[in-house]
């Protein structure tokens, strides 16, 4: 990952944002730098059974636990399996309200200051592959066109959750014994 | 010290000023009248007031300085209020409750205190404030100067009380006295006179004077005498007898104390108050150095020194200290919320025209500060339920042959290393008839179901979400969210509910709480590679199962273990890996919840050990089967089961 410009990096003016860039599958999406507390390689995860599959499970982050989703999955992006991991995916660790979510890419491109009057919010109809509901904005650049994504909208829905519940063929009837 | 922060003292404060309020308003109701509980009432207003306006709450200073004059009233008229100042003293506390909770949670308060301000003035004036002091001939000093002497006194400085006489049909005396006042204050500082000044006429044989003063008394008293009109001066150094009871004495002691501390902090002995939220911060951290232990001990095991053994042994007894101090300094006696419950009782017997008696037992058992405050709602809930289904109208527990008069228990003890709360009516039971016809009714469970149901099953129908036996919507309970809102708050918090009911006779419920939410014991089970942590609340023991003797009843596996005959759960399948081929037994873990058991077959038993729950975000906990997570040695996440998935 590259570094530029550490020095002028912290402070911002009113009209520029700062977003961190990274790469799934064919597009570039990103995050403001606000929203993320690290960035960290794909190890020790642990699953968690009768969830979605786009729930790789949880990790340890500094005593928190922490849900990481693998971001392909849940744009249902990811026709091959075997091509998901690599050496460059990476997790980055956001901040989502009061809780964090680990999203895991393929891999972080760059960390860069953007005019505000580049982004808009998207457009109902995007050439892309994802869903325009799971993104905040769209941000062009010269050379190509970033994604900025809503992090409220990639958390774990109550229907995802009752598909599992419906695949798995059983449903368990709340706490009343019966 | 930022403002939010002095607000956030204040709020706290404010609660447990109220508490007091509260619980002296019911004793006036109840016994009567008391002096010193009444003069505590009145500084719990006085304080909050004092605060209210420092940190600019204006709507709680409003409203509390007229209650405050109501309650200085009161404590001078030395009666029993009448029924209408009672209701608007609770109406007047209650309305700074509900003002403290929006400001706490909204930071604002939107509640006008215009009206009630108002009623209460009336009250002030029907009852005639004036003409108290009007009484024959000097009496006490007011609680307000005692307590200024108070200061006085501990600052080094003498305090005096003088009592001066005037001449019999002596002619303006309010003159003589004022130039007294005038001549006294020359030598020291006039704390109070009684009577006041412009209250003394004809009639006035003497006056007292308390006076703050390093002068000599026989000059002060011969200088008084060159007054025209002054007969005699009594001349003493001042005890706090002399002026007050006796009890009132020692709180004003107390009440100095936390003068002289400057901020309003209560040092009352050895304690200090701390956030919560520390203490949450510093439990974390011991339960960070736990894990970080485990690990260190994982690595010490390939080392194979000896030094570093006894070392971690050491360590590993005072970590054990320390976690043990952490959570002794979370522990609240449960009357930190008990003690608002009797108001709750009152006011639901008062609404609903029934005599209830209510009993409280235990108060001084404690218990984890975090489970108390989120035990309370529920405990609240099951009150106003015993109340108003469990006891009867008057009529009908005559024509049962009972006392008039309900009785509610509420009791809590230790039973072994857990808290049980208990709330006890002796009402008109739960039906279980008459709950399974309701849930017919209501579709929640089938007639097949209900043939099925023993008692007991029948009874615990009320946990159900969508449940309410009440006939008809009161204002108090039954407003469709109910019992199963109850459960669901005790059962996140690791703990255990059981209804315990005879018709006619009353109904028992039993909240079984864990000693601590953040640290248990747990056993480890690996299941598909991953590891699994389950409650030793919950296990009961564990076993090995020959598959060969799990037999298939409607779909169901079962297994019978010695004489019972218990449902069997492949987890291994359950979450999703086959079994592999040739697997002749599996372990097995015998797991139990509110009376219900099953079997687990896991993949391996690891063994027991203490864990740091940590909780889990929304959308983990969503599908039931997971209470918690905790960090293993090795820094992975360990998820907990919740058995009653599985049962």
């Amino acid at each position: 990952m590259r570094r530029r410009d550490r020095n002028h990096k912290v402070e911002l003016t009113g009209d520029e944002e700062q977003l961190v860039s990274f790469r799934l599958g064919k597009g570039t999406f990103a995050l403001k730098v606000g929203q993320v507390r690290e960035i960290g390689k794909v190890e020790d995860i642990t699953t968690v059974p009768k969830m979605p599959d786009y729930v790789e499970g949880v990790m340890n982050l500094r005593g928190q636990i922490t849900t990481v989703i693998d971001l392909k999955k849940r744009f249902a992006l990811c026709k091959d399996v075997n091509e998901a991991r690599t050496a460059q995916s990476r997790i980055i660790v956001a901040e989502v309200g009061e809780n964090q979510l680990g999203i895991i890419v393929d891999s972080v491109e760059d960390v860069m200051r953007v005019p505000r009057a580049n982004i808009s919010p998207p457009p109902k109809t995007l050439a892309s592959d994802v869903d325009a509901s799971f993104l905040t904005g769209i941000c062009k650049l010269e050379n190509k066109l970033v994604m900025l994504l809503d992090l409220e909208s990639i958390l774990v829905t109550k229907s995802d959750l009752d598909d599992v519940a419906k695949l798995s063929g059983e449903t368990k009837n709340g706490g009343a014994p019966a | 010290m930022e403002k939010s922060t002095y607000v956030d003292v204040f709020i706290e404060e404010a609660k447990e000023n109220l508490q007091v309020v509260n619980s002296t308003l019911l004793s006036l109701e109840e016994v009567g009248f008391d002096e010193a509980s009444m003069n505590n009432a009145f500084r719990a207003l006085h304080t909050i007031k004092g605060t209210a306006s420092v940190v600019g709450v204006e709507p709680v200073a409003e409203i509390t300085h007229v209650l405050e004059d109501l309650a200085d009233q009161l404590r001078k008229k030395q009666g029993s209020p009448s029924k209408e100042v009672m209701d608007v003293l609770f109406k007047g506390t209650d309305m700074i409750e509900k003002m403290i909770d929006q400001l706490e949670k909204d930071g604002e308060i939107k509640i006008s205190t215009k009206k009630l301000v108002a009623q209460v003035k009336k009250c002030l004036a029907t009852m005639g404030g004036e003409d108290i002091i009007l009484d024959d001939g000097p009496t006490e000093f007011s609680a307000d100067a005692v307590q200024k002497a108070q200061i006085e006194k501990a600052n080094g400085i003498s305090v005096l009380e003088l009592e001066v006489f005037f001449e019999d049909n002596l002619q303006l005396k309010e003159a003589r006295a004022f130039q007294s006042e005038r001549l006294l204050s020359t030598k020291g500082k006039v704390l109070y006179v009684l009577p006041a000044l412009d209250k003394i006429d004809e009639k006035t044989k003497s006056f007292k004077v308390l006076l703050a003063s390093g002068a000599d008394p026989k000059e002060i008293t011969s200088e008084l005498m060159m007054i025209t009109g002054i007969t005699d001066v009594a001349i003493s150094p001042w005890e706090i007898e002399a002026g007050s009871a006796e009890a009132e004495g020692a709180d004003t002691e107390e009440q100095c104390s936390k003068v002289k501390e400057e901020k309003a902090t209560i040092s009352t002995g050895s304690t200090i108050r701390v956030k919560s939220k520390l203490l949450d911060q510093l439990l974390n951290l011991v339960g960070e150095i736990m894990i970080n232990n485990i690990r260190i001990n994982m690595i010490s095991s390939n080392l194979k020194s000896r030094e570093l053994k006894q070392t971690l042994q050491n360590n590993a007894r005072l970590m054990g200290e320390l976690q043990d101090t952490v959570l002794r300094t979370r522990m609240v006696p449960v009357d930190f919320i008990f003690k608002r419950f009797p108001r709750i009782v009152r006011d639901m017997s008062a609404s609903t025209g029934k005599d209830i008696e209510f009993i409280m037992k235990g108060n001084d058992i404690e218990i984890d500060r975090g489970l108390l405050d989120e035990i309370g709602d529920a405990l609240v809930h099951l009150l106003r339920n015993a109340a108003d289904h469990g006891i009867e109208s008057k009529e009908g527990r005559i024509a049962a042959g009972k006392s008039p008069t309900g009785k509610v228990t509420l009791s809590a003890f230790q039973e072994q290393s857990n808290v049980v709360i208990t709330v006890e009516d002796d009402g008109k039971g739960i039906d279980p008839a008459v709950l399974k016809k309701k849930a017919l009714q209501k579709g929640l469970i089938t007639e097949e179901d209900a043939a099925k149901m023993d008692e007991r099953a029948a009874i615990n129908l009320i946990f159900m979400a969508g449940f309410s036996t009440a006939e008809k919507v009161t204002d108090i309970s039954g407003r469709g969210v109910g019992m199963d809102v109850v459960v669901n708050k005790v059962d996140s918090m690791g703990g255990f509910i059981r209804v315990d009911s005879e018709v006619g006779k009353g109904t028992k419920m039993t909240l079984k709480l864990p000693p601590s939410m953040s640290i248990i014991r747990a056993m480890l089970v690996e299941v598909n590679r991953e590891t699994y942590a389950i409650p030793l609340e919950n296990v009961r023991e564990t076993v090995k199962v020959p598959l060969d003797e799990i037999y298939e009843i409607a779909n169901n596996g079962v297994f019978r273990l010695r004489e019972e005959i218990m449902p069997v759960m492949n987890v291994q399948l359950e979450f999703g890996k086959s079994m592999e081929e040739g697997t002749k037994d599996m372990p097995a873990i015998i797991v139990e919840k509110n009376d219900s058991r099953a079997c687990l077959l896991v993949s391996r038993l690891i063994g027991q050990q203490e864990i740091v729950v940590k909780t889990l975000s929304k959308d983990l906990r969503i599908n039931g089967f997971f209470s918690g997570a905790t960090i293993l040695g090795d820094g992975k996440v360990a998820m907990i089961l919740d058995v009653g998935a599985f049962i």
